[in-house]
């Protein structure tokens, strides 16, 4: 019984053959996600854990050849191989081959007339078979087209996002000046990626306005900066980072801006847009806010 | 039968022999330039030619074209004399067709440093160029049929049927995506638009990769191979097999480059299955290969001519199985846009092109100067070296894809783009590009490896121009049709044999093209869509003479991770003006299609001049020649009429005013600049640049169709 399993083995992954049954084994693997290039879930981890499963079986199925192998004189080791080269290739042994010489003799070349080797005719005949399963299931029946492919995608996505809502977004109603050491650090390390290459590493202002003077173009109560890092001033060329960074991240962000307020750094550049008073701070202005946003889309 | 004496042409193979090296040296040493430019920008030293973006299409061109094609013709002047018993056809047009193709090498390389380009990948050389090189192939084309007219052996052998392939699609690949209306002497425009042009042009960057890189290396594996191992070939039913379905389904598969792309889906999934149809054909070429082998692998481990064919076979067997898994969606989603594509195509060009030719120069050079090989030890280190060079690039380009890849898809739990910076997934891969130029270096040297090896080899022996030859001539009795024996037959027939090819070729290539051209619901017109300005339509043809697409992509694939980071995805109707198509097919850095109002002006100002001022870390080479060039405006009324000419709807007369109209642009944008500190007068390149980035994507915001 062993030995029968053995020898079976021994058929499967010998000679220059091993390496394609590998190959062939890591493409149905990867088949698990064929129909969804990102969608239903697109997630690193199982592409990882693919590529790890992939590598695990590739070092199995070396090992079991190198025990396989260890043990074989190389006689031995030929038979072997001609041996599966009848059974994989259908090839006539080299002995016989006069017989399948051709009559042509091209500058000393000449041909044999072996049979096509089966695993090669019924992996081409399985690919036409792939070929009208495929244009069938996307052109013929109802397959996604890409753009449906998208919209499921989106859809799951905002269900994904309704499902975790447990955690309350941060909107303009609830923002808050954050001052806790960790959400300040974590303002600045945004700030410092994304925001310093246009008002500059102390929020002197370089291409974007000066943020620690009084002077603010789009208001300068938390609720107002808060605002314009979610939805940008587009005509501008301040980006909305909406898509980027989670409500609670633009908090972060909108409450460090807020603590570079009067540091005077060197190089300031010049006052933009309306004086701006910290205690101004009221209901009105956040409905004023509302509306001009509302505007803006 | 009486016996003619007559003689070899082995001149005109050592000269292409020595033209294969030289170019080698040359499109390699350019490669590991602009992959060391990858992670130390400064290398452009602040030249305009000297950026990536002239110097990759120099790469890809002078590797493709000048390293591989005068390796093709070594191989086939060589091989098809003594296949054909019959010296080439013609002596002039064989030294013709090796001086034209070098001139035209000598062209490229200096049209294209200077910006001279058309965009299109492998196909960049502009009008005058394209037209010497259908003049050259065609004498190519004159000499080899010529030859096969007057052989003196009855059959063609397979070699032949992959030589005769090659000349046919090459031929139509060329013209066809070459089409094009010139605007002066140095600058045409696609005569394709978009979605159309992009089609074309990957039909035909695919069948460059097929038809240049594949079938004619293949008729040279045919001849070498059981040449260098004195083993008959394999099987010779195979043979017949895996060529025609090889040549009949690659033309198919050109779409498999633009999956997700605004090209209608039946196209894409047309390119997917040919691409998977195409594993079981390529795999014929490389199983009769390595069968030939049988009985003559103790061979293999002595003879290093063989040693780097079984390389070569074994790499055109891997890329030839990832290319058509790249092709699935799911996997081509991920890969896509990312350094896989550039790992796969050079496990093709160093393993497959690179391994054989160096194989069939091992073979040559001591044949043809009657000596032997001058240093077994010094080809087992090319050997080595070269094998190293390979496995340190493709590792290191494939680590490099993944991680890239799948940050840029990483969401966090809160559905929010984990890795939103485009930059901070580059600085990642960083440590992978110098990896990776160190296997371009190991590749690179081990090429003056070979070099001494082969010149001491000749230098040792003495060459032999004209080698006599001796055979019967052709019986004029043709042979009976046996149904049983259609294909020998066949192969008796050259003419009706090129005509079967041709038709083979033309098929998948005429059903793909003329629905997209024809039916109007394949791109889908876009109300809002207008032409470019004149200002606008400078800056594009200034985005095309930096070479800005072989690294930035304008095209935006329907998923989320892309639509949250650049915004609504590509639409076909968007493209209809884009003459040519300037999608790119690799991010280097971020998509561009949604770039309009992204940024202020005065960002793109100074991000231009320095870009490392806006993105601390950027890779992308500084072009502060942009802010001192002025604009150079004698053509802009030309180039307004020729796109007339080819669809884009300027109205009558708009060529007259279309200085003006640029004018105020131009003084509207630096107006704004000036505002904000940045000191330039509006005659300036860069202005024009600034003007096409923030066109970019906005008109189809303007839609009252789209909503998001």
């Amino acid at each position: 019984m062993f030995e029968k399993m053995k020898s079976k083995l021994e058929r499967m992954v010998l000679g220059k053959k091993f390496l394609y049954t590998n190959i062939i084994a890591a493409f149905l693997l990867l088949q698990n996600n064929l129909f969804a290039a990102e969608g239903a879930g697109f997630d690193a981890d199982t592409y990882i854990n693919t590529g790890f499963l992939i590598f695990f079986i590739y070092v199995l199925v070396m090992t079991i050849i190198f025990l396989i192998g260890q043990n074989k004189k190389p006689e031995e080791e030929r038979e072997m191989v001609k041996k599966l080269d009848r059974l994989i290739n259908d090839a006539k042994p080299i002995e016989e081959e006069q017989a399948l010489l051709l009559e042509h003799n091209y500058d000393g070349i000449r041909e044999l007339d072996n049979n096509l080797p089966p695993w090669w005719k019924y992996l081409f005949y399985a690919t036409i078979v792939f070929s009208f399963v495929y244009m069938g299931y996307y052109h013929v029946s109802n397959g996604p087209s890409s753009a449906e492919e998208y919209e499921q995608e989106v859809r799951q996505a905002q269900l994904a996002l309704a499902a975790s809502s447990g955690q309350a977004t941060v909107n303009v109603d609830n923002v808050k000046l954050l001052s806790d050491a960790a959400s300040l650090a974590k303002g600045k390390d945004i700030y410092d990626k994304n925001c310093a290459s246009c008002h500059g590493m102390k929020g002197e202002g370089l291409v974007g306005p000066n943020l620690t003077d009084d002077y603010w173009i789009h208001g300068g109560s938390i609720q107002e900066i808060f605002v314009v890092l979610v939805e940008g001033v587009l005509v501008k060329g301040m980006p909305s980072w909406r898509a980027q960074f989670s409500s609670q991240d633009l908090e972060a962000t909108a409450s460090y801006i807020k603590t570079l307020h009067g540091t005077n750094p060197p190089n300031g550049k010049e006052a933009q847009g309306n004086l701006y008073k910290e205690d101004s701070t009221a209901k009105g202005d956040s409905t004023k806010i509302e509306k001009k946003t509302d505007t803006k889309k | 039968m009486q016996v003619e004496k007559f003689s070899y042409d082995n001149k005109i193979v050592k000269y292409f022999a020595i033209a294969t090296a030289t170019w080698g040296i040359v499109g390699m040493l350019v490669g590991l330039i602009i992959a060391i430019q990858l992670y130390l920008p400064s290398l452009s030293f602040n030249l305009p030619y000297l950026t990536f973006g002239r110097l990759r299409p120099l790469h890809t061109n002078a590797v493709i074209f000048a390293f591989v094609g005068n390796g093709i013709f070594m191989g086939v002047y060589y091989s098809m004399q003594r296949l054909l018993k019959a010296r080439m056809y013609n002596n002039f047009l064989s030294y013709l067709h090796f001086w034209g193709w070098q001139l035209i090498i000598v062209l490229a390389a200096v049209t294209l440093l200077l910006g001279i380009t058309t965009s299109k990948e492998y196909a960049e050389l502009e009008w005058p160029i394209d037209i010497l090189i259908t003049l050259i192939w065609v004498v190519f084309g004159i000499n080899m049929i010529g030859t096969i007219l007057k052989r003196r052996e009855k059959h063609m052998y397979v070699a032949i049927w992959f030589y005769i392939a090659t000349f046919v699609t090459v031929a139509v690949l060329h013209i066809v995506n070459s089409f094009e209306i010139p605007v002066n002497f140095l600058k045409s425009y696609s005569l394709y638009a978009g979605v159309q042009d992009a089609l074309v042009q990957w039909w035909y960057g695919h069948n460059a990769v097929a038809f240049f890189l594949t079938t004619p290396y293949l008729g040279l594996m045919y001849y070498f191979m059981p040449k260098a191992a004195n083993r008959p070939v394999y099987s010779y039913r195979l043979s017949i097999i895996h060529f025609w379905a090889l040549i009949f389904l690659y033309i198919w598969a050109g779409p498999h480059h633009l999956l997700y792309s605004a090209l209608p889906d039946w196209a894409q999934s047309l390119g997917t299955v040919f691409s998977i149809m195409l594993i079981a054909p390529s795999w014929g070429g490389m199983i009769n290969g390595l069968l030939t082998l049988r009985g003559a692998w103790d061979k293999v481990r002595e003879d290093p001519v063989l040693k780097f064919m079984v390389v070569a076979v074994t790499a055109y067997g891997m890329s030839t199985f990832e290319g058509p898994m790249l092709s699935l969606k799911n996997l081509n989603a991920l890969a896509h846009y990312t350094d896989w594509i550039i790992a796969h195509v050079h496990i093709g060009a160093l393993g497959w092109n690179g391994f054989l030719t160096f194989g069939i120069l091992y073979y040559l050079i001591p044949r043809l100067w009657r000596t032997e090989l001058y240093s077994k030890k010094l080809a087992n280190y090319h050997f080595w070296l070269g094998f190293l060079g390979i496995v340190f690039y493709a590792s290191s380009m494939y680590w490099s894809a993944l991680t890239q890849g799948l940050m840029w898809k990483q969401f966090t739990p809160q559905g929010i783009l984990q890795y939103p910076i485009f930059l901070e997934t580059t600085i990642q891969i960083i440590p992978m590009y110098i990896i990776r130029s160190f296997g371009g270096l190991l590749f690179f040297v081990s090429l003056f490896v070979m070099v001494y090896n082969l010149y001491k080899t000749a230098k040792q022996g003495s060459f032999l121009a004209d080698e006599e030859a001796e055979a019967a001539p052709l019986e004029k009795t043709p042979e009976k049709f046996d149904r049983k024996k259609a294909h020998t037959w066949l192969e008796s027939r050259p003419i009706q044999f090129t005509v079967l090819a041709t038709v083979a070729i033309l098929i998948g290539g005429v059903i793909e093209f003329v629905p997209t051209f024809l039916i109007q619901s394949n791109v889908p017109t876009i109300a809002s869509v207008k032409p470019y300005t004149p200002l606008e339509l400078e800056g594009r043809d200034l985005y095309i003479r930096e070479g800005c697409n072989n690294c930035h992509s304008q095209m935006i694939r329907p998923f989320r991770s892309e639509t949250e980071r650049y915004g609504e995805y590509s639409k076909a109707g968007e493209y209809v003006y884009d003459h040519p198509f300037l999608w790119g097919s690799k991010r280097t850095g971020p998509d561009l299609h949604r770039e309009g109002g992204k940024y202020p002006n005065v960002w793109h100002y100074h991000h231009m001049i320095e870009p490392t001022r806006m993105s601390p870390g950027s890779i992308m080479p500084p072009y502060p020649w942009l802010e001192t060039n002025v604009l150079d405006l004698s053509y802009t009324a030309d180039k307004i009429t020729a796109l007339r000419r080819i669809g884009v709807p300027y109205p009558e007369g708009f060529e007259e005013s279309a200085l003006q109209n640029l004018e105020t642009q131009a003084k509207e944008i630096a107006k704004d600049l000036q505002k904000n500190g940045a000191a330039i007068d509006h005659d300036k390149e860069l202005i024009a640049m600034i003007a096409y980035l923030q066109r970019l994507g906005v008109d189809i915001k303007a839609a009252p169709t789209v909503t998001k």
